[in-house]
């Protein structure tokens, strides 16, 4: 047990690299270790009688995944599918899940000990989403709690 | 412990787990047998819970070991007749049991567990139930063992024992390291061995020395010696175990038996205030504890079985599979690369059936008797109603039905709890069932059964029922329905109220079956396994609760149908017919109920749903254009009755689905007729696809809570498609079943005596003339184009699937006016002596109940059966057999006479009430040889039965008759002795699997179908054949018998 809680610290001291995309023009980011992959948007299927946040579900290599629509969680109006459209596909709690974002960007190395506690909000969206928020040279990050996003309770209006 | 590694143990488990399934069974077993004790049963007891104690021993775990030993200590006096196991006894052992499985399930933390109180109960067993002398032996211990040897505290009673079974004791010194380990082989091995040879009545491991092991160091000795009792010489066992000779030392019983006279008598002063005193003599003195025990039991961890066991065979088969996969791919590789198609598709089909073959031989590994469920009800039931003051009996029937391995595993509490409640709620008091008249002893069977490609599972009681009335003002002061609801409510929907949340049918909730379980998570769970749930009640009489499961959950056979723009999967299971409306017929075929849409099909309402609003979309769908009168034509494409047939004519169906759907769109309705459970309604599609075998695939937890979808499943062209969950569907839109289509196969006019009717195929040759075929007898309808008839030296016949089916026409047989020349035609395909034929019938016209009493005269020509009036045209009924017969006499000329061996004509009794039938019956049956009396119904029948003058060789009777039906005609004739030796063949129009279950109950030996001449002929002679052999085994003499 002892040494389990060291290496987190360890690793919480060190550097973590954050895959990050867009959300509307927000800059937000999940750690990469919790992504499985990045996939265009493409064929969706569409789940009757499913949570509003659901955009159906794909086949990824035979697997069956969920496809959420981010802004929707986040409570931002619905997102529209675009070129630019991707699926940052994590992996949470033994299940794939794919998160529908506006636009993918780079992969940012941050220290861990700069991020800062999210504020209650950030540009009218809840903060209890939010593990943390880093400044990079030109923007804000904002680091998506996956798990929290992918809740499925509390999360519908 | 350097020993105490996890494989051993996990080995250990799983054995032990082995050793203690059949216990249960087993033990119940022993308390029915009572004082008639059968030792091999009581052995076979005793050694699995010896190879527990002997193993547990070893590995360290001394509360199994305590526990284990107390038990057996019980086994071993009943083996030694000792002990009369009681059921207060066995219930003691039984809860033992149950601990010892706890601790074993929960190995680890075994040792931590608290046992004394079995250990307790068992030992006042020994208290209240021994003799004097045996408890002395008992007490007694003596101690065995030279000076500087190891030595062992048995008790006087061990030794007598050994004594009483002729063995030898020896002590055996084994080193662990050398011995076991250096050899390759396990402690448990050592076990085993040991166990193979005699009896291990003490083992000890030098622990001592194994500590001195944990400083990294590996011991160079382990020793383990044990006490040994045994047949076997003492060379044989040194040889045997690779022991020398010094290792091994005989003990002389008598010598370590203590001297009895003195050393009893000074014994018995103490035991008796030791035990006697304290402990009251009688068993039951343990009952109080026992809801302490039984909770312990039911909340120890269930053993998560990660083992399977597959058989040899299997493996190889496997194996070659794989083999034949691997050169499969390396051709199809070659081939891709080469660039070559010409030869693709045969490695594609080559694929295929290397695929589907591999895939059945899976699914057969994970298949499992549905056996291991049911063994433990035994135990369930003989708990709960001795608890409860009742007496049940339980049967079950069907332990070899084979079920998927994860079925298997998640059935086991749904049952449960519908057994408990039939002990509970169903059963009456013994007092209750008397004051009846029923027998004080209540029956519950389990019953499992194949049935339509799913397993059937059939919970029955012959309890009190359950009163639909009471369930409804009960729902109504619950608030769960309204008091119009209530009303309008069917009997049988009311029943079902006992399947909605938060319901509990006792009044008074019960500790056995109202904690808050109710039926509805019975319900749920077994939905979760894609399968079915419904009930059956009549009050006074009992209840039957039956559950239809797939046999697997992996793959399913389903159809693809498109409602707005997606696809949708729909479980084969789930889908009775499939009927198409064409625009035309809309108008008059679709009707609506209240702002319900309801489709009349063949007499009954069926209501209808849109799959596209069901589920929330858009239809993509024109309106219907109600236009010009056209004839009407649907087809009944599933034969329930044989999947395979008509998964082979779905597939002709959305295959020449396919080229009309300019048709479809202009307004052609495709309703899916799907059942679950009792309920019954149509789904409107906007399209048919394909019939596929889909592989399920869970949803993510984000659609968990969708009761409409039952999982997703990825489509040849790579797409996600959505399972639909039919019930799930019918409980979202509040669709319930109107009350004129649970009353299905009603006759559609009652005009005749008879209450039968029969369905039968419309169609027309030219326009003008309308026939009939009777659906019993139809294999399945095929759709061509007329060009796929070949005429070969004047008989025209059929190219199809590589082979040719003979066709006939009907203007060739009959007087009819010949067919149309038309592109597309339907082919009626029937099976007549092994072969099958095609009758060409240009337009279908509709499916309908016709009333069975006909006009066999106005029309009477080989061939036609009789006519009636269906929709207001004359209907000509097709004989199939004698217009093939007349078309190909020599098809039927190897047909077998009537066996004629004793020079008698067999004489059949034939009961029917429709005066059509008994004519047509009369003369089928006269036709091959027989002699045919015939009765107007059961009673007339019963009558002419006790007539001195008739002899009957075979009874032949209808099920639905006035004054006594066929059922009750079955059960007299087999409840009287006189005549419980003839056969009895049943005909109906078309039996359910339902009746024909109660049929066989009944006493029925066979079912056919009224107009299915050659399996009728073959059937009746079959069972004479059957029943003469019977009766020349009882009747003739052994002498004879030589002499012949």
């Amino acid at each position: 047990m002892s040494t389990a809680v060291e290496t987190s610290q360890a690793h919480a001291a060190g550097e973590a690299e954050i895959a990050t995309f867009y959300v509307g023009n927000q800059l937000m980011g999940v750690n990469i270790q919790q992504v499985q992959e990045i996939n265009r948007h493409v064929k969706v299927t569409a789940v009757p009688h499913a949570l509003d946040c659901v955009r159906g579900v794909i086949n990824l290599r035979g697997e069956v995944v969920t496809v959420v629509d981010l802004r929707t969680i986040l409570g931002l109006e619905q997102t529209e599918i675009s070129d630019q459209s991707r699926n940052v596909i994590v992996k949470s709690r033994d299940e794939k899940i794919g998160l529908l974002v506006d636009r993918i960007a780079d992969v940012e190395s941050i220290r861990t000990e700069e991020t800062e506690p999210p504020p209650a909000n950030v540009s009218g969206v809840d903060g209890r989403f939010f593990k943390g928020i880093h400044k990079l040279e030109s923007e804000l990050l904002v680091i998506l709690d996956v798990e929290e996003v992918l809740s499925t309770e509390g999360n519908e209006p | 412990m350097s020993l105490d590694n996890e494989k051993i143990i996990e080995e250990f488990t799983v054995e032990s787990q082995e050793h203690l399934a059949d216990v249960e069974n087993d033990l119940l077993a022993i308390e029915a047998a009572g004082a008639d004790i059968d030792l091999d049963l009581v052995n076979k007891v005793f050694r699995a819970v010896h190879s527990i104690k002997g193993a547990s021993g070893f590995l360290g775990f001394t509360t199994i070991g305590e526990l284990s030993h107390s038990l057996e200590n019980i086994l071993n006096l009943i083996r030694n007749k000792e002990l009369v196991p009681t059921s207060a006894i066995v219930d003691a052992l039984l809860r033992a049991a149950d601990a010892l499985r706890g601790l074993i399930n929960d190995i680890h933390h075994s040792n931590e567990a608290d046992v004394s109180e079995h250990v307790d109960a068992l030992k006042k067993v020994i208290a209240g139930e021994t003799s004097q002398s045996v408890r002395d032996s008992l007490e007694q211990m003596v101690r065995i063992g030279e000076p500087g040897r190891p030595a062992f505290e048995v008790s006087k009673h061990t030794l007598e024992t050994q004594k009483r079974f002729g063995n030898h004791l020896y002590t055996l010194e084994f080193d662990l390291i050398a011995d076991v380990e250096d050899k390759g082989k396990t402690p448990l091995n050592l076990v085993k061995e040991l166990m193979a040879l005699g009896e291990m009545v003490e083992a000890r491991l030098d622990l001592a020395n194994c500590e001195a092991g944990l400083d990294g160091e590996i011991p160079d000795t382990i020793s383990f010696v044990v006490l040994f009792g045994t047949v076997v010489d003492v060379e044989m066992l040194a040889d045997a175990f690779e022991l020398t000779p010094e290792r091994v030392h005989s003990i002389d019983i008598e010598d370590a038996l203590p001297v009895p006279a003195e050393a009893e008598s000074h014994r018995r002063e103490e035991t008796e205030k030791a035990v006697d005193t304290p402990v009251p003599p009688d068993v039951p003195a343990a009952e109080p504890k026992k809801e302490v025990s039984a909770t312990a039991a039911g909340a120890s961890p269930k053993p998560a079985e990660t083992n399977i066991r597959v058989s040899v065979g299997l493996l190889d088969h496997l194996m070659n599979l794989a083999g034949e996969l691997v050169l499969s791919r390396n051709q199809l590789i070659q081939y891709v690369s080469s660039g070559r198609l010409d030869g693709l598709e045969s490695i594609a089909s080559q694929l295929d059936q290397i695929t589907s073959e591999l895939q059945e031989s899976i699914m057969q590994t994970r298949m499992q008797a549905i056996g291991t469920v049911f063994t433990k009800f035994p135990r369930v039931v003989r708990d709960l109603s001795g608890k409860l003051g009742k007496q049940c009996e339980l049967t079950l029937t069907g332990k070899e039905v084979e079920l998927d391995k994860s079925i298997i595993e998640a059935i086991g509490d749904p049952l449960t709890h519908l057994v408990r409640n039939s002990i509970d709620h169903g059963i009456e008091r013994p007092d209750q069932r008397t004051a009846k008249g029923k027998n004080a002893t209540g029956t519950i069977s389990l019953k499992a059964f194949h049935q339509a490609g799913k397993v059937n599972i059939a919970i029955q009681d012959d309890g009190a029922g359950i009163n639909g009335d009471k369930l409804k003002e009960k729902a109504v002061a619950k608030g769960l329905i309204t008091s119009d609801q209530a009303h309008e409510m069917s009997e049988r929907d009311a029943v079902r109220l006992i399947f909605h949340p938060g319901f509990s049918m006792a009044e008074v909730v019960s500790d056995v079956s109202g904690r808050g379980v109710g039926m509805d998570v019975v319900k749920t769970n077994i939905e979760k396994l894609g399968g079915t749930v419904d009930i059956d009640t009549e009050v006074g009489v009992g209840t039957t609760v039956q559950i239809k499961l797939p046999l697997t959950l992996a793959i399913i056979p389903s159809l693809v149908v498109r409602g707005g723009e997606d696809r949708f999967a729909i479980p084969q299971v789930n889908i009775s017919e499939l009927v198409r409306i064409r625009p035309n017929e809309v108008a008059r075929k679709i009707e609506r109920v209240k702002d319900a849409e309801v489709l009349r099909l063949r007499g009954n309402l069926l209501p209808l749903l849109r799959l596209s609003t069901a589920m929330g979309m858009q239809s993509k769908y024109l309106d219907p254009q109600p236009a010009e009168l056209k004839d009407s034509h649907r087809e009944r494409i599933v034969d329930r009755r044989e999947p395979d047939d008509a998964a082979v004519v779905e597939h002709e169906k959305s295959r020449s689905g396919t080229p009309r759907r300019q048709n479809t769109a202009a307004g052609a309705l495709n309703i899916i007729v799907v059942e679950a459970g009792h309920l019954r309604y149509g789904l409107i599609v906007d399209a048919l696809h394909d019939s596929e075998e889909i592989v399920v695939k869970p949803l993510g937890r984000h659609m968990k809570d969708s009761p409409c979808l039952a999982g997703a499943t990825i489509l040849g062209n790579g797409n996600v498609a959505l399972i639909l969950d039919v019930a799930g569907i019918a409980s979202k839109s509040q669709l319930s079943a109107p009350e004129e289509d649970t009353a299905r196969g009603e006759k559609v006019s009652g005009e005749s005596v008879s209450d039968e009717s029969q369905s039968v195929l419309l169609f027309t040759n030219d326009p003008s003339e309308q026939f009939g075929a009777p659906m019993g007898l139809i294999t399945r309808i095929e759709r061509i184009r007329s060009e796929q008839i070949d005429s070969v030296g004047g008989q025209e016949v059929l190219q199809y699937r590589g082979s040719t089916l003979p066709l006939l026409t009907l203007e060739s047989q009959i007087k009819a006016k010949p067919r149309p020349e038309q592109p597309k035609l339907y082919v009626v395909v029937f099976s007549i002596s092994g072969r099958e034929v095609g009758l060409i019938a240009p337009q279908l016209v509709d499916i309908r109940e016709i009333p069975a009493e006909m006009d066999a005269v106005t029309f009477s020509e080989p061939g036609v059966l009789g006519s009636v009036i269906a929709d207001g045209k004359t209907t000509r009924l097709i004989d199939l057999f004698a217009l093939a017969e007349k078309a190909h006499p020599e098809w039927f000329a190897d047909r077998q006479s009537v066996e004629t061996t004793q020079g008698e004509t067999p004489t059949l009794l034939l009961v029917e009430d429709s005066g059509f039938f008994r004519s047509q019956l009369t003369s089928f049956m006269e036709s091959e040889g027989y002699q045919v009396v015939a009765c107007e119904d059961g009673l007339v029948a019963w009558g002419t039965l006790q007539d001195p003058e008739q002899c009957f060789d075979l009874v032949v009777t209808d099920i639905e008759m006035p004054n006594m039906n066929g059922l009750g005609l079955a059960r007299k004739i087999k409840g009287d002795p006189l005549f419980a030796h003839l056969p009895i063949v049943a005909v109906t129009s078309l039996a359910s699997e339902e009746d024909i279950q109660r049929g066989f109950e009944a006493g029925i030996d066979d079912y056919q179908i009224k107009l299915d001449r050659e399996k009728l002929v073959a059937s009746v002679a079959r069972h004479l054949k059957a029943a003469k052999l019977k009766a020349g085994v009882t009747a003739e003499q052994p002498a004879t018998g030589i002499r012949s």
